[in-house]
């Protein structure tokens, strides 16, 4: 079920998907005032790099976020979308997290012997799904947040689902398909700075799975 | 007739900046200065200005503007910077919420603001503050209207009442006045941590991010301690703990951060610099707890950068890079938010290893310093 949360009485809040057992709230996605139609919303972006190296100093692939070259130095990718987009992106992360959780990548509750950095993930997923299970912040890409590898996994999949099919869905009469003059894209990418993709750059809109890499002491 | 000539004015700028008929208020208020490394702070007035302007103009907040504005507030509370009070204030206009939220830099940027500019303010301590914050208060988000406010109101109170307590006994009556403020029980508080030991580890991570006000109010009762510890009550821990009915043993598992802060108040500041580096580069595996410890030990200040530098050097020169990656990385990504020419020259030297791992940390925060970006890793610390 998905539930609208504050969005109607002024309150704001962040989306967030609850799967607590015994709960009034179990399973059910909340869509709050992030995902409202105005202003614009951010979809982080990630690629795989094949040649990384783990915390355990194996070499093997690790998922770790786009980035491109400006005049300022190295800069971080990013989809800027706007109106339903936002909520459609909003709305399939939290979707992929209780994927996540219905399929057991994720745990309910964090720590212990399956997850030893304590990110909700569960430490075998990790290894399969190209993070590492003695870093919550694999990828580096939040730095400003408690958000771990469980978010970039929600990411990539709702980029996926947005990039791939949600955008092709006509909205309304006036949406992106029909219309005269036809409404701009409501998407932009930084690095390009239109609604293309970055060429030569495989950004990820699935979960890329490799192995089978055996667990290893963190160093 | 003044009054209404400065509202004019008000208008008048605004128009002509949506307009475009001025020069971009950023670089007029020195937008530049604050990117790029060694540059001195800007005031918070001033980075509250741009933020404001950037929202007229309908263009997101520069993440390294958003890094600079939690930075300045966090700044003001841990120095205790009373004559800014009124820029704090400010910080919590419905209209510097709203602007914020068009950064890249997070996803969170309205809460990590609300967080940040109540604590500093609580750090504060002054009852002028505690009215300002009655008046903000139906534009705050729910969870910081009903779980924090009231306790940062309290403690403002508490502070106005007896601010520096000198004795165990003043300690204690500043425990007991802190309590009645916020209309808690210390049973009740009691309780309240004990759930939240378990609710902090379901998911979503909003769970840990905001506790509730009675763990909120213990926190806080905790750097209250911190404070009387400084000056001279020597027994202020152990007579809370006595209250409390807690073994400090038994803090760590129960809230990492009440934890964290009764070992750091303990320690004078370079003790606790010592502490935290060797810490985090014991650290064997990178858990979100570490953003506390990583954020403790960009609060003690300029004091951390030659210690840090000589331990990553001694790290390089006994070969044992490899050996302490995790906590290495750690390490690079808080000595990476002071931006010294010492910082920048080493870290380009790590980007330059063979050890992949660690050259692409260093590489990673090199360009982060680079963008101007310093980023606050726990604004509620």
């Amino acid at each position: 079920m998905v539930s609208l949360k504050g969005w109607y009485d002024g309150a704001s809040g962040i989306s967030y998907y609850c799967p607590y057992d015994g709960a009034r709230e179990v399973g059910r996605v909340f869509i709050a005032s992030d995902a409202a139609l105005i202003g614009v919303g951010r979809v982080y972006l990630f690629v795989l790099q094949e040649n990384a190296q783990d915390a355990c100093g194996r070499n093997r692939p690790l998922i770790k976020e786009a980035t491109f070259w400006s005049e300022r130095g190295l800069e971080v990718d990013q989809l800027e979308v706007r109106g339903i987009h936002k909520f459609a992106h909003i709305l399939e992360h939290e979707l992929a997290h209780r994927r996540h959780h219905e399929s057991r990548i994720m745990l309910p509750s964090r720590g212990g012997p399956d997850d030893r950095d304590r990110d909700w993930l569960r430490d075998s997923e990790e290894l399969r799904y190209c993070l590492d299970p003695c870093r919550a912040h694999t990828t580096r890409a939040f730095p400003r947040d408690l958000d771990g590898d469980a978010d970039v996994l929600a990411d990539i999949e709702a980029y996926g689902k947005l990039d791939r099919e949600t955008w092709q869905a006509d909205w309304a009469d006036t949406g992106l398909q029909k219309g005269v003059p036809v409404n701009p894209f409501p998407w932009k990418y930084r690095s390009t700075q239109t609604r293309q993709p970055p060429n030569g750059i495989s950004l990820l809109r699935v979960l890329p799975s490799r192995g089978p890499y055996s667990p290893c002491s963190c160093p | 007739m003044q009054r209404k000539r400065y509202e004019l004015f008000v208008i008048g700028t605004t128009l002509l900046i949506v307009a475009g008929a001025l020069p971009a208020l950023p670089s007029a208020l020195g937008a530049e200065a604050s990117r790029g490394i060694t540059q001195k702070p800007e005031p918070l007035e001033v980075i509250i200005a741009r933020t404001r302007s950037t929202a007229l103009r309908q263009e997101p907040l520069e993440a390294a503007d958003y890094d600079a504005l939690i930075w300045q507030i966090r700044q003001i509370g841990l120095h205790k910077q009373y004559a800014h009070l009124k820029a704090l204030i400010e910080a919590l206009h419905p209209d510097v919420l709203k602007a914020v939220e068009s950064t890249p830099a997070t996803k969170r940027a309205r809460f990590h603001l609300q967080a940040a500019a109540l604590m500093a303010i609580s750090r504060l301590g002054n009852l002028e503050g505690a009215d300002s914050l009655k008046q903000r208060a139906p534009h705050l988000d729910p969870y910081f209207r009903t779980e924090f406010l009231p306790v940062i109101i309290a403690r403002i109170r508490t502070e106005s009442q007896l601010p520096t307590p000198r004795s165990s006994v003043e300690w204690q009556e500043k425990v007991a006045i802190f309590m009645k403020e916020t209309g808690l029980l210390l049973s009740d508080a009691i309780s309240a941590l004990n759930a939240y030991q378990h609710t902090s580890k379901a998911w979503p991570p909003d769970n840990l991010m905001q506790p509730p006000r009675a763990v909120v109010a213990l926190r806080l009762l905790v750097e209250m301690a911190c404070e009387a510890h400084a000056h001279g009550v020597s027994d202020a821990f152990e007579r809370l703990f006595e209250l409390l009915g807690i073994p400090e043993k038994r803090l760590q598992e129960k809230d990492y951060l009440l934890w964290l802060r009764v070992q750091l108040g303990k320690r004078t500041t370079p003790e606790r610099i010592e502490w935290l580096i060797e810490r985090l580069l014991d650290d064997e595996i990178q858990t979100l707890e570490d953003r506390y410890l990583q954020q403790a030990l960009v609060d003690c200040g300029e004091p951390v950068v030659p210690v840090l530098i000589a331990k990553i050097q001694q790290l390089e020169q006994g070969n044992l890079v490899s050996h302490h990656r995790v906590g290495l990385e750690l390490l690079l990504e808080v000595l990476s938010t002071f931006d010294s020419p010492q910082t920048m020259r080493l870290l380009e030297r790590i980007a330059c290893r063979a050890d992949n791992y660690i050259s692409e940390a260093a590489e990673a925060f090199l360009s982060r310093i680079r963008r101007g970006e310093k980023p606050t890793f726990v604004s509620w610390f």
